[in-house]
Order: structure tokens, then C-alpha cells, then sequence
């Protein structure tokens, strides 16, 4: 480390605040799907509704990490010209992938096909309804309100978003998980710090949308 | 019984010390990598003052130099780590989920900043030497490439074979750095702000501030600062970079090796050349053999034997 540089870019996705939505992931959104059967997956990246790439998972009986991460913008833009992306993944099986974006403006969606007797099953289409066992991630960092709705259910959370005092603990890596059932959201309300995350776990096949409410509603 | 006598008086030796301080100067620059940061300097050492002093036990004590930087420019340099916002682990009846978190900087954001310490450092330099005595080869006897410099710029006449006198330190007194406490505050505070400067201003600055602590509290993380700053300053020129023994390694190279207090030409002129009525008589020289230096509390006392007496 004898060079520095002292240029630095901030990531601008976090001056914004728009909805977040488990059926377009953008940044401070992350959708984790379970893997339940082990076999090869093909898994389809979109962006803005185009295939941006695509790669194989290996889901293993034993022998694999129980998750992987990646980053879709990343992926994305390392995709050769036919979209293929450089592996091998592998998880073992009940593991987790996580899709998140790390930069940008774009929109991401998910379809994961499992490839078995020569044919393939969809068991994940992240612009439908998650399957149930997925979850969704949101890290929210404007202070106020707003309010998560399963719009399968029609179910609603509000979540209320205050920032940290100046005494008191603090880390934004102390994430809240709520649960979205049959009937509705448990708990029925959230309270986090800015820069803290909200983890929705889909009991039931869900599709999550969280935005901010206007002030005065 | 010595064919050739010369005694120096401590008031000419006095004298050369003052020229040989004069010319004394010391550029040094380095950088090395800590890990989770970088240091670097580039500094002048000069001397000034001091006094001579020979002494009846054969040593020459040269006392109350001031070492003084021209200048000690500092630079510091951390990269900083991976800030980000969410993150975290749930626990569900399945197994763990980790979050990954939001990060905040694209690239490898770090903050470098370059203070020159020289008001700030004093240094006192005393010495206890031993005459020393070479016979100097050109093109034989060895002279490194900074000695080299310094006889290039003091027109040192390095082409002609010569017994040369040293004063070879036994003993070199010189003090450690020791930054005080003001300058350490001072450097904190122009490190800290340099460090906020990268962050996002606003509500994410708030943000990170409540995760981090403060940017203080994130700098003595980086650079495992102790409580003290000044000590952890002292520490790293003294130690880490090692700036300490390289003074002192040249000091003892410039006065033991590389600048003489007294030398003669071997052969030695014995009678210039002259020419006296049409009829030029040749330069006269004599070797030099067996040349002593002994120092009493008056004089430098040198000797030797003229031709090839054996």
C-alpha cells in the first residue's frame, strides 16, 4: 500500500429513496432464493426486462457452502456476448443464493429454472410472487415511515425508520426479520435505525413492495 | 624519533569543526507500508553550533550541536475500509442468512495528508571520537555514493593519494524524537479532517458517525493508535521507519569515514616548483610513512616519517 489514491466516489443510489420492489431489485434490495433440491439450476439475469446473463448453480447434497452472494450490476457487466457468466456456483442443497446490486440505477430480475429429466421447472421468477421460504431484504436509510405491503396478500407493515441517538449503541448491521404469512405480517410493526435493514421472510408465496409514505398521511 | 611533527591547536580544530558542520546536511526520504497504512518523510538534517573539545585521554568530544530540520514533511496515508450500511445475520430455523451490506465508496477510497514536522522537532547531537587514520588510494580506497556527493560539493580533491585524519565517533549522544502533545493533537485534527472530507456530507454522514463512533475514533482503529498520539509519532521515526539509526549511522559514516579533520598529501611538497634564472628547478616531494594522530587536552598532535624508512 505505498500508493494511495484519495479519489472516491460515493455510491449515488444511497442519495435516493425510491420504492423497493423484491419483483426489481436495485440497490438496498436483496432477494434470497432457497434452494431446496439439489441438481443443476440455470439462473437468468434481466435487467430492465433483457437478459443481462446467465449461469449455472450446482446445488449439492453436501460438500457446498451453504450461501453464495452476488452482485447482479456485477455479474451483469461481466457477462461474456453471448450473457454467459463465469462459474461454477455451487450451494448446498436448503442453501441460500443472495442477489443483490451493489451500484447503479438498474433493475434486476431473477428466473431460476432447475434443470431435471431433461426438462426445466421454473422455481423462481422474482417479477411473480417469491416463492415460499424466499425472503427480501430492504436496507432503508431516510429517516420516517413507511410501509411494506405483500401485494399477494395485501398485507401491510408500517416500519418506522428513526435515526440512531447519539449515545446510544448503534451497528447497521443488527437486521430485523418479519415474517409475511396468511395473516399478514408478524410483527405487525417495525421499528429500525437508519442504515438497518428489514428482512421480509415469505411464509407464503409473496411479492414484497416497500416505500416510503409521504410525510402527512 | 618522528622526522615530521605537526601540533593543532584545539582553536584550529575548533575552526574545522565549524567547517565541517557548516557543510554538514543530511537528505533523507522514505516510505514503507504498515498494513493499513502508509508513512512516508523527506527531510533535510542540518547542524549548527557546538563546541570542541580535546581531552587528555586521547578523545575529542564534540558537544551541543543543534540538529534542526529544514524541513520534515510527514506523509500519512490510510485506505479506508469498506464502509457500509445494512449487512448483518438472521437466524432462521434453516440456518443463518448474511446480509450483504450496501457499501458506500466505489473504488479504494483512502486519505492522504503531507504536515511538515520540522518546527516541531529539536534534536541535540554530542560526540566522543578517536582520531582516525587513513591512507587514502584514489580509485582504491572505497567511498560511498553520499560521501561521494559530499566531497563533490565541498570540492574535496579525491585524485591525489593522502593521509587523512578522522575523528571516528566511540560514542554518539543524540536525542530520539519526541513529539509533544500539541503536535500530536495537530496531526490528529488535520488527519480527521481529511479522512470527513471523504465521507458523504448529510444525513449519510450522520449515519456513519453514529456506526463508527467518529472519524477519530476510526483513525486510531486504522493506525493502532494507543491513547497517546505524540508517542505513537516518536515511536514510528524512531522504530518503524527507522529514521533514528539512520542518523546516527551518518553521523558516524560523515565524521569517521567520510569528512577529515586534518590531511596531508603523500607524497608531501616538500618545495614547489620554481624557476630561477632560466633554469627550472622540479617540484620536491617526500613520502610520508608511519603517520600517528595523538590527541592531548591542548593539541592534535600528528607525526610522521619522511621517505622510505623502515
Amino acid at each position: 500500500m505505498n500508493e494511495l489514491r484519495s479519489e472516491v466516489a460515493i455510491n449515488r443510489a444511497l442519495l435516493t429513496n425510491p420504492a423497493l420492489d423484491s419483483g426489481a431489485i436495485a440497490v438496498r434490495g436483496t432477494v434470497f432464493h432457497v434452494f431446496r433440491e439439489s441438481g443443476d439450476h440455470d439462473v437468468t439475469i434481466l435487467r430492465d426486462g433483457r437478459v443481462a446473463g446467465q449461469f449455472t448453480v450446482a446445488v449439492r447434497p453436501e460438500g457446498a457452502v451453504p450461501q453464495v452472494n452476488v452482485d447482479l450490476a456485477g455479474l451483469a457487466a461481466g457477462a461474456d456476448r453471448s450473457g454467459n457468466i463465469t462459474g461454477p456456483y455451487a450451494v448446498r442443497e436448503g442453501g441460500v443464493m443472495g442477489f443483490a446490486v451493489g451500484l447503479g440505477v438498474g433493475r434486476y430480475a431473477v428466473v431460476i429454472g432447475h434443470t431435471a429429466g431433461g426438462g426445466s421447472r421454473t422455481v423462481l421468477d422474482s417479477r411473480g410472487q417469491l416463492p415460499a421460504g424466499d425472503l427480501f431484504a430492504v436496507t432503508l436509510i431516510t429517516p420516517g415511515t413507511y410501509r411494506a405491503a405483500n401485494l399477494a396478500s395485501q398485507a401491510r407493515l408500517p416500519i418506522t425508520v428513526a435515526m440512531p441517538g447519539r449515545d446510544e449503541p448503534y451497528s447497521p448491521a443488527r437486521p430485523t426479520l418479519v415474517r409475511a404469512g396468511d395473516h399478514g405480517f408478524d410483527p405487525a410493526a417495525a421499528h429500525i435505525l437508519a442504515g438497518q435493514s428489514i428482512v421480509l421472510l415469505a411464509e407464503t408465496p409473496a411479492r414484497f413492495l416497500v416505500e416510503p409514505v409521504p410525510s402527512g398521511l | 624519533m618522528a622526522d615530521l611533527t605537526i601540533a593543532v591547536s584545539e582553536a584550529v580544530c575548533a575552526k574545522t569543526l565549524e567547517v565541517v558542520v557548516a557543510n554538514f546536511g543530511f537528505d533523507v526520504a522514505d516510505r514503507a507500508s504498515f498494513g493499513s497504512f502508509m508513512a512516508g518523510y523527506d527531510g533535510r538534517l542540518v547542524l549548527k553550533g557546538g563546541r570542541l573539545e580535546l581531552r587528555d585521554d586521547g578523545t575529542v568530544r564534540l558537544r551541543e550541536l543543534d540538529a534542526r530540520w529544514d524541513k520534515l514533511e510527514f506523509t500519512l496515508g490510510v485506505a479506508i475500509p469498506g464502509l457500509s450500511l445494512g449487512g448483518g445475520v438472521v437466524d432462521l430455523p434453516s440456518g443463518t442468512i448474511h446480509l450483504p451490506g450496501v457499501t458506500l465508496f466505489t473504488g479504494d477510497p483512502a486519505a492522504v495528508i503531507t504536515v511538515d514536522l520540522a518546527p516541531f522537532v529539536k534534536h541535540e547531537l554530542s560526540l566522543v571520537a578517536s582520531p582516525l587514520i587513513q591512507h587514502f588510494e584514489p580509485g582504491v580506497t572505497p567511498i560511498g555514493q553520499r560521501c561521494q556527493d559530499l566531497h563533490t560539493a565541498l570540492d574535496i580533491d579525491d585524485t591525489k593519494p593522502q593521509w587523512r585524519v578522522f575523528c571516528d565517533p566511540q560514542t554518539i549522544d543524540f536525542d530520539l524524537f519526541d513529539f509533544a502533545d500539541t503536535v500530536g493533537d495537530l496531526f490528529e485534527q488535520a488527519f480527521t479532517d481529511a479522512v470527513d472530507k471523504l465521507l458523504p456530507h448529510g444525513l449519510l454522514h450522520d449515519i456513519i458517525l453514529a456506526a463508527i463512533g467518529s472519524v477519530a475514533d476510526l483513525l486510531r482503529t486504522l493506525l493502532d493508535i494507543p491513547d497517546d498520539i505524540s508517542e505513537w509519532l516518536s515511536d514510528l521515526f524512531n522504530v518503524s521507519l527507522g529514521v533514528f539509526n539512520l542518523i546516527l549511522q551518518f553521523v558516524a559514516d560523515f565524521f569517521g569515514t567520510c569528512i577529515s579533520f586534518f590531511q596531508l598529501d603523500d607524497p608531501y611538497p616538500m618545495f614547489p616548483k620554481i624557476v630561477e634564472k632560466g633554469v627550472e628547478l622540479p617540484e620536491v616531494t617526500v613520502p610520508l610513512e608511519h603517520l600517528t594522530a595523538t590527541v592531548s587536552d591542548v593539541e592534535l598532535v600528528v607525526t610522521a616519517d619522511i621517505g622510505a624508512v623502515s
